[in-house]
């Protein structure tokens, strides 16, 4: 037993430090995942066409980075009920930790992820339409009209979907560890939820209590609320884990 | 919703399976290293395309309220006698020719114009075919029109028109769905709006010659 008492700050700072290097492989996944996402954003995303009675047709492309950014999503609610599982959780126990530390560690890597998961998805866009640019120069056009504070803000909101994203997937993961069920239960509910997401009106209704925020600053005070619930509610069922199975 | 419950499974499936090879891909530091080169790309990519957009948007007109463009408004303009008005860039070809016949017949092919007939004292033993096109619009762009596969013959009093079939491919650069978000006057809406733009076949005739073989509306001043 070591006399030495350590901060929690402390603790939180080395797991932290230790989890950006143990859970690098989820980054490799991130890079992985986007750069799919980048291919797959080549085709073009809600392409339309059309034809007039006198014999023009029209075939509009569009490109951005939608792709990458739901993939982005999903790649790090995944991440989150990775860090979750028992072969992660181990390494926490070669530092003096207890259950707080830990998640407040696995918070700050979630965090670190979202940021650069945000951020790349965001700025991956500009990859694709670099290219597809140089693929159809002659017939070119662009469609935004968003200044510098609409891109930040569509930054920092990205960032924090991808967050949030993160707050659901960890507590998904620590429902998980108390009830092996969940594990099948949770991903059909998810894939039903996407399936009948346009004909259920309350997927609807959590879609544009976000989506619809057009003021950066409510919009953040709605995701970190919510993903601070999220977290605090893992928390809080965690502890009724046992310190290691 | 269905694909996007289908790429669910796809990533879920894929980041599995990149579990066990991610290691092999980048043991390590290198996972770092790779991922800086990554976002320095990126961060390039973004400056690469501040250039290109300045280019692109120079070239690029925005069918604005204010600008005289509206669907429709080159008939009703020519229906009111006001063809002067119509902006010039919109014609696209101007035939006259001799016509020493009492009766045009105008045979419709397979494809629909608005044909404005104006009868003028002023032009004797002659005929003016003009053709206008507008520009087709999508999401509020102005795309540059093709005036190839336009066919206007004559034949003895036959006046015949026809298209052949044009196809416009275009490719958009847009902002991702949280910059769409808080972009202003930005439409949420994923739908696009696709306006072919207007045909109109505007003829001057001699004020003896009558039209038979195809629906016209004769000019009437407000």
């Amino acid at each position: 037993m070591s006399l030495v008492e350590m901060k929690q700050t402390d603790v939180v700072k080395k797991l932290y430090v230790y989890k950006l290097s143990a859970f690098s492989g989820a980054l490799t996944s991130m890079l992985m995942i986007q750069l799919f996402g980048i291919l797959l954003s080549f085709a073009g995303v809600n392409n339309s066409s059309g034809g007039s009675s006198f014999g023009l047709s029209i075939e509009a492309h569009f490109y951005n980075s939608d792709f990458v950014l739901i993939f982005t999503m999903i790649w790090s609610a995944v991440t989150a009920i990775l860090i979750t599982t028992k072969s992660y959780r181990y390494g926490d126990y070669s530092f003096v930790s207890n259950h707080l530390s830990s998640h407040l560690s696995n918070m700050l890597f979630l965090l670190t992820a979202s940021v650069i998961g945000g951020f790349s998805a965001v700025f991956s866009g500009f990859l694709v339409k670099d290219v597809m640019y140089y693929a159809n120069r002659s017939h070119f056009y662009i469609h935004e009209h968003a200044g510098l504070s609409a891109f930040t803000a569509g930054i920092i909101a990205a960032i924090l979907y991808v967050l949030m994203f993160c707050s659901i997937g960890y507590l998904i993961g620590v429902l998980v560890q108390i009830q092996k069920g969940l594990a099948i239960v949770i991903p059909t509910l998810i894939l039903g939820g996407l399936i009948l997401g346009s004909r259920v009106q309350i997927m609807q209704k959590i879609f544009s209590f976000f989506y619809d925020e057009s003021s950066i600053f409510l919009l953040m005070l709605k995701t970190l609320m919510i993903t601070g619930i999220l977290f605090t509610v893992s928390v809080m069922i965690s502890n009724r884990l046992e310190v290691k199975k | 919703m269905i694909a996007l419950a289908l790429t669910f499974v796809l990533i879920i499936i894929l980041l599995s399976s990149l579990r066990s090879i991610r290691k092999r891909i980048f043991p390590g530091s290198k996972i770092w290293r790779a991922l800086m080169i990554y976002l320095i790309v990126l961060v390039v990519a973004a400056g690469f395309y501040s250039v290109i957009s300045t280019k692109v948007n120079k070239n690029v007109h925005y069918a604005k309220q204010s600008t005289p463009y509206q669907e429709g408004d080159l008939v009703n303009k020519a229906m009111h006698g006001n063809i002067k008005k119509i902006n010039p860039n919109w014609l696209v070809k101007k035939w006259q020719k001799n016509f020493p016949y009492r009766n045009l017949n105008i045979q419709p092919h397979d494809m629909q114009y608005s044909i404005v007939v104006k009868k003028s004292s002023k032009l004797k033993g002659k005929i003016e075919v003009s053709l206008y096109k507008t520009e087709p619009v999508i999401n509020g762009i102005l795309i540059p029109r093709s005036n190839t596969g336009v066919h206007v013959n004559f034949k003895k009093n036959h006046l015949s028109y026809s298209n052949s079939p044009t196809r416009i491919t275009t490719a958009f650069a847009c902002y991702s769905f949280p910059i769409k978000q808080f972009a202003k006057q930005s439409s949420q809406s994923s739908d696009t709006q696709i306006s072919f733009g207007d045909q109109l076949l505007y003829l001057r005739i001699p004020n003896d010659v009558t039209i038979s073989g195809s629906h016209v509306t004769y000019v009437s001043k407000r």
